[in-house]
């Protein structure tokens, strides 16, 4: 457990950065043991905007965080941005690059984490990190999830809203992010509306939704241009609208999505120890293969108590 | 899980638009198994200050090839004083002549990397500096 997390909570409370920074470290290192630093943290949210941002690398979800975070910061709104990129399986090495596309954001706190190789876009201590930030105060907050396209539906979990944002150029993606389009929820954004291709991809992104979806009154398209600043007044006023609406109304869910998975990673490493620390494991795999013994035993035989 | 990783700034103070330098070393510290943030071009020391802050980093590298790092490069290492960072190290690597070594030194910057460094002399020097 760390030492001196106490003075770190109270000074960050009081508003110091390098404070809130330090917090959102402890948690975020070891999310799992982190429970004794986030009880002292719950007591003090209150309840913010979450809104998560998905869609393949380079559609623009860092220039339109950007964008949105500088109007809501001028609005005079507490706004923070969570920004996840991957680690690498290989050295656990990460580059994160997000806030290159945040610069002059003053007022905003921008915070890189790695996703720790987790699946699903996220990282397994975004969670906390969304709470610490409420216990400050944040009125809005977005989590820019890691660029892959497809699976990255579990910021849902643990956001008031998801947008998907999209541009032009990138062939038929609508098509090969159909099944994660349908999952991610009712608000899109047609980024780079600077370029001619973008009416289509919006015609295309309308139809495609219709042909699921018989009530189309429900969905959103925001077109955005991010290079002139354009289309971001209708989001921005949809925000707010949205905000006053859906305030931290599934709380019990996300922080029971939480629970699960952090059981979860602490069952899988429980387990990976025991299969590791099996007392003459070469013969036991030798008798997998020669058929002599049944796989199954053995995983139900290190899997009964957890 | 349950690593805490080295976290390291890569930053461009002040008016010199080339950062060939800070991506290669960026490239080099995430292969060494770091977490990188870059800032990105032509940021005032405020900035650098902020982004060090707000990521809560062990250390600032900064590259500079414009000629101002005594003017430039003291001013970060004393605003991360101010704010109870002085813990950071801090870096510097670029066209930096030797004779400014000591004035640097003196005033906060603990690593000098001139041009031809390997790339892991910078690794070796971060792991065996940083204070976490």
């Amino acid at each position: 457990m760390q030492t001196g997390y106490k003075e770190h909570i109270a000074k960050m409370l009081d508003g110091n950065i390098y404070s809130l920074a330090k917090v959102i470290s402890m948690a975020e290192t070891d999310p799992i043991n982190a429970g004794e630093i986030m009880q002292h943290i719950f007591p003090h949210c209150k309840p913010s905007f979450i809104i998560g941002i998905t869609g393949p690398p380079g559609a623009g979800k860092s220039s339109v965080i950007f964008q949105l975070a500088r109007h809501l910061s001028s609005l005079n709104k507490k706004v923070a941005v969570l920004a996840i990129d991957p680690n690498s399986h290989l050295t656990g090495g990460a580059l994160l690059g997000d806030r290159i596309r945040m610069d002059d954001l003053s007022d905003v706190y921008i915070r890189s984490i790695g996703n720790q190789c987790a699946t699903g876009g996220i990282a397994v201590s975004a969670y906390f990190v969304t709470k610490i930030l409420e216990a400050c105060k944040y009125e809005f907050i977005f989590i820019e999830t890691v660029g892959a396209g497809q699976s990255e539906i579990k910021v849902k979990d643990i956001s008031d809203i998801a947008m998907l944002v999209l541009a032009p150029g990138f062939g038929d993606d609508i098509q090969a992010n159909k099944a994660g389009i349908m999952e991610i929820g009712n608000v899109f954004i047609v980024n780079k509306a600077d370029k001619p291709d973008s009416l289509r991809l919006e015609v295309e992104l309308i139809d495609m939704l219709k042909s699921v979806n018989e009530d189309t009154d429900c969905i959103h398209i925001f077109r955005t241009d991010c290079i002139n600043g354009n289309g971001f007044d209708s989001l921005i006023e949809y925000l707010i609208e949205e905000s006053k609406a859906k305030k931290n109304k599934n709380e019990h869910s996300k922080i029971k999505t939480q629970l699960i998975e952090l059981a979860q990673s602490k069952a899988n490493k429980i387990i990976e120890n025991r299969i590791n620390s099996l007392t003459d494991i070469d013969t036991l795999l030798d008798g997998i293969l020669s058929g002599k013994t049944n796989i199954t035993d053995i995983i139900d035989s290190n899997v009964t108590d957890i | 899980m349950g690593d805490k990783k080295i976290r390291v700034l890569i930053a461009k103070p002040g008016l010199d638009g080339h950062d060939r330098g800070a991506k290669i070393i960026a490239r080099s510290l995430r292969d060494a198994g770091m977490e990188v943030i870059y800032t990105g071009l032509r940021r005032t020391p405020q900035q650098i200050v902020n982004a060090a802050l707000q990521e809560d980093v062990d250390v600032v590298a900064i590259s500079i090839l414009s000629g101002a790092h005594n003017h430039l490069l003291p001013k970060i290492a004393s605003l991360l004083k101010e704010n109870g960072a002085d813990n950071i190290l801090v870096t510097a690597g670029g066209v930096i002549p030797e004779k400014d070594f000591a004035f640097l030194e003196e005033n906060g910057i603990r690593g000098i990397f001139t041009p031809g460094t390997p790339t892991n002399q910078v690794v070796d020097f971060i792991r065996a500096n940083v204070k976490q």
